[in-house]
């Protein structure tokens, strides 16, 4: 078996990303330094400091005053220089009382420490780091017109643009936490179920029950969850029964019954019943952690088209900034000082990079939280574009297209043995297995009271069988070539498996396994959308056919064996189909790993969920058409962004350096063009959730 | 939709002088917005209305002020929709992230921050002046009206935080159908002057910023003929 590692290694799941502290997008060039949180601009590290403090309400408040103290002073500035300028010629800004100039001067200056500050703080902080964003313009062009200006004034002559400053000022620092606001919304995904968890929990010991924190409970601990109470940890319950809602784990509406010996998940919530619960996984281990971390993973993870947009992004700022030069020095020897410094203002406030940077990841993360929110988790953003272009859609049978849980239904003995003895010996072969059908071998054994034997040296072999020894003889379970001197049995529509032991046949067990409610209505909504549908099956034709029986225009192989699965996907993939692989198991791992997109379901193995891009939750197959709706809509969105932010950036700058633009317009404009982005990309998080999904942000905070 | 944050701003004040500080930041900061906005839509209304094109400009202008009035009034008068109320649980989770903080903590100068929140409220006596305000045709006409409108609540917004919980339900809601009626008739008359019989007496487009602005009652004229009143 390939390992899973290395096959799903590419150079472009390189190591992921830092995050932005507000806004969760990643960080391509930004240096770390120590007990500094990180953010992607001005905006969110205003944002975040106002709404994500852990200080309370003091330091939000300050952070308030000194920005409500700025814009009332910039507000102030603005309307006496529109009140005394507006509608003359530049060059008329020369006149007026030296008393107004000198008061506009004085209310200046603090609006510019008070808003100024946090950019400016910024911007040294990544020119020091020698990278300059959009921020570092900002800074640039507000520093520029202010010092001008209050060089005229301790002059006594020359133009004043203190309105322009504070204008610039005032609209970016409201824009840009407009904007960061927009974003955190578009990128949120499980942070609210996250906070709701329950920080202690119930321990049941010797003398009795404890109140403990969640932090110290260990595997093995008993707990009880009452009704009501969230569950903190992942774990079985072992006394009593109870109604438990998924539905903010995986949008599935209809709570289900959880008694002795089922499981349970972190972050579900036990509505009606008292519930002893023994704990299995805590923490980080919890599948709803397991969860968050993957939807942070797609957030980090790098697009294909990351190394490019970096590059231009990098160069951007440093090529404006020199027409920005280019600019002042031709307006100035063409019309003066004052309309070369307004034209090559406009020119670095026009100027939106950032638009550029984010039209992808944000479109991307929006996608991966409106998937979340259906109980769908996006591994790798670029997933979303490979599924978008998909043509094929190949499908596991049992425990995909099935529930993978089928029914022994008959036991078929040699006439040299019984029933219980087959029984015995598979129980106890099936005992070291993780086949959807050793779990039905053990449960028929159970129910029949009997005793598996024991067997040592245990191995299986994917989509072949298993093998071992019981008091020194060779035991075999497998298909039909696997045991030698198996007679050829016909059962329609069922699976068997026969038994031998020193080459020996002793019998066959014969399973039954239905296909999932939601099978015929995925696959309808899969060649709906254009995509061909192919099952992958190691199982026998039989059982293939009977299972496919009602899933017209479905074409099917059976007996396949894992190599055979992964030929059919690389076949696919030299079509430029972009094939999608939904398995479970392990014998789907490598097929999971070649295909464009790997998809698993929360019931597949350990194996499967590690190397498929993708995890449904809850085992409704409707939401993989719908995820290829998703997919689509983000790609097209993506391109709109990135249409949007060149396009925008072409007309934009040709229009400053022809001296068609105001500076203001240009700083309204640039924070409307990032506005722009996040709210296109921000309609992903209204797109319409699966048919019985449930709209996990339209719950109310604890309640079914 | 001032009045809560008057009463907020009021709460636990320590004493009456503290009461008129606190008031006097929160008009002042109210007020700065308004200018802010009434200079923005002055000078708007200054661009568009030097340019022919756009002639209609000011008696259009002076229309969506009375309709803003009069939407205004019947609001008050529970005669209009809930329209103002949507716009404004849209924008609730931004003003409490802004004012929110400063209540809670209540630093020195926190009520001219308040104020100037307050300044951007959604309410149609500032729709009405922003559009009064475009008419004028100058920055300073535009500033003027709207910081004559913040003028023109002051009254009642001290008399709310001075006896925040004396005035009674039944009283408050008289006072606002009251409000309501002045409103109408405001509209009415700027309607009137829209279009009565001054109206026709031949069109031109505001002079630029040497006219004097308009008076902030409501009457408006948007032919700038400033001898009438």
């Amino acid at each position: 078996m390939a390992s899973a590692a290395a096959t799903n290694a590419s150079p472009l799941r390189a190591a992921p990303l830092p995050l932005c502290a507000h806004c969760g997008l990643p960080l391509a060039r930004v240096r770390a330094r120590p007990g500094e949180a990180l953010y992607c601009c001005g905006g969110c590290a205003l944002a975040h400091r106002l709404t994500g403090g852990t200080e309370g309400h003091g330091q939000a408040a300050g952070l308030l005053m000194a920005v409500g103290v700025g814009a009332f002073l910039a507000m102030n500035v603005m309307m006496l220089s529109f009140v005394l300028y507006s509608g003359r010629a530049e060059a008329d800004r020369a006149s007026g009382e030296s008393w107004v100039r000198w008061a506009l001067l004085l209310l200046a200056t603090p609006a510019l420490v008070l808003l100024g500050g946090p950019f400016l703080t910024r911007g040294l902080h990544r020119l020091h780091d020698l990278e300059l964003d959009t921020d570092s313009l900002v800074v640039i062009g507000v520093t520029a017109a202010y010092l001008l200006s209050a060089r005229s004034v301790l002059l006594g002559a020359g133009p004043v643009y203190l309105d322009t400053a504070m204008g610039i000022l005032l609209f970016v620092t409201v824009g840009r936490y407009l904007e960061a606001a927009s974003r955190a919304r578009a990128t949120d995904a499980l942070a609210s179920l996250a906070r709701r968890m329950p920080a202690d929990a119930l321990r049941l010991g010797e003398g009795g029950e404890e109140r403990v924190p969640v932090a110290a409970l260990v595997g093995g601990d008993r707990i009880r969850v009452r009704p009501g109470e969230r569950l903190p940890v992942d774990g079985v319950v072992v006394e009593g029964e109870a109604s438990v809602s998924e539905a903010e784990i995986t949008g599935e509406p209809i709570p289900r019954p959880r008694g002795p010996g089922e499981g349970v998940s972190a972050g579900t919530l036990n509505l009606d019943g008292s519930l002893v619960v023994e704990v299995r996984r805590t923490g980080a281990e919890t599948t709803l952690a397991r969860i968050v971390r993957l939807v942070e993973d797609a957030r980090a993870g790098r697009y294909p088209f990351a190394p490019l947009v970096d590059r231009l992004v990098r160069l951007f700022v440093p090529l404006v900034l020199g027409l920005a030069l280019a600019t002042f020095a031709y307006w100035t020897h063409a019309a003066g000082t004052g309309e070369g410094l307004m034209n090559a203002l406009a020119v670095l406030l026009i100027a939106c990079p950032c638009a550029i940077g984010i039209a992808t990841p944000l479109a991307s993360t929006a996608a991966a939280g409106r998937a979340a929110a259906a109980g769908v988790f996006v591994r790798h953003p670029e997933s979303f574009e490979r599924l978008a272009r998909s043509r094929r859609v190949f499908l596991d049978k049992t425990g995909t297209l099935t529930d993978g849980m089928p029914a022994l239904v008959a036991i078929r003995p040699a006439p040299a043995a019984s029933e219980r003895e087959v029984l015995a010996l598979a129980a106890g072969l099936e005992a070291h297995s993780e086949h959807p059908l050793a779990a039905s071998v053990r449960q028929a054994a159970r129910a029949r009271g009997v005793a598996p034997v024991v067997v040592t040296d245990f191995r299986a072999q994917p989509a072949r069988g298993v093998l071992g020894r019981s008091e020194g003889r060779e035991l075999r379970l497998g298909r039909g070539a696997f045991v030698s001197g198996a007679p050829p049995l016909a059962e329609a529509g069922a699976s068997v498996v026969h038994l031998s032991r020193d080459g020996e046949w002793l019998g066959a067990l014969v399973f039954r396994d239905g296909a999932r409610p939601s099978a015929a209505e995925a696959v309808a909504g899969l060649r709906a959308a254009g995509l061909a549908v192919e099952v992958l099956s190691g199982d026998q034709p039989e059982a293939v056919a009977a299972t496919v029986a009602d899933l017209p225009g479905v074409v099917a192989s059976a007996e396949l064996l894992p190599e055979e699965k992964l030929e059919r996907v690389d076949e696919a993939i030299r079509r430029a189909d972009s094939p999608v692989m939904v398995g479970d198991g392990i014998n789907d791992g490598p097929a999971l790993s070649g295909a464009a997109v790997g998809v698993t379901l929360e019931s597949g193995t350990d194996l499967a969920r590690e190397v498929a891009d993708v995890t449904i939750l809850g085992g409704d197959l409707r939401r993989l058409p719908w995820l290829v709706g998703l997919a689509r809509r983000t790609l097209r969105t993506a391109r709109l962004n990135l249409f949007w932010a060149f396009f925008y950036n072409a007309i934009g700058l040709t229009l400053a350096v022809q001296g068609r633009l105001h500076p203001l317009f240009g700083a309204v404009a640039m924070v409307v063009s990032s506005l722009l982005v996040v709210l296109n990309s921000q309609r992903l998080t209204r797109h319409p959730l699966p048919a019985g999904a449930v709209d996990r942000g339209a719950l109310p905070a604890d309640s079914p | 939709m001032c009045g809560g944050f008057v009463l907020a701003v009021a709460a636990g004040r320590r004493g009456g002088w503290t009461l008129v500080t606190h008031q006097v930041q929160l008009q002042l900061g109210k007020a700065a917005s308004y200018g802010f906005l009434g200079a923005l839509a002055g000078a708007f209304g200054s661009a568009l209305l030097a340019n022919p094109v756009f002639a209609w400009g000011e008696r259009t202008l002076a229309v969506v002020a009375a309709v803003a009035l009069g939407a205004a009034g019947l609001s008050l008068l529970g005669l209009l929709g809930t329209g103002e109320s949507r716009i404004a649980t849209w924008l609730a989770p931004l003003w409490s992230r802004v004012t929110g903080p400063l209540l809670a903590a209540r630093p020195p100068g926190f009520p001219l921050v308040v104020g100037v929140a307050m300044g951007f409220l959604p309410c149609p006596l500032v729709y009405a002046g922003l559009a009064a305000a475009a008419a004028s045709g100058s920055a300073g006409g535009g500033a003027a009206i709207l910081a004559g409108v913040a003028l023109g609540t002051v009254p009642a917004l001290v008399v709310a935080a001075a006896s925040g919980t004396v005035v009674s339900l039944g009283m408050r809601r008289t006072l606002a159908r009251l409000a309501g009626l002045v409103l109408l008739a405001a509209a009415a008359t700027t309607l009137t002057r829209v279009t009565g019989p001054h109206a026709g007496h031949g069109s031109h487009a505001a002079p630029p910023a040497s006219s004097p602005a308009p008076g902030v009652s409501g009457a408006l004229d948007p032919e700038g003929h400033a001898h009438h009143h």
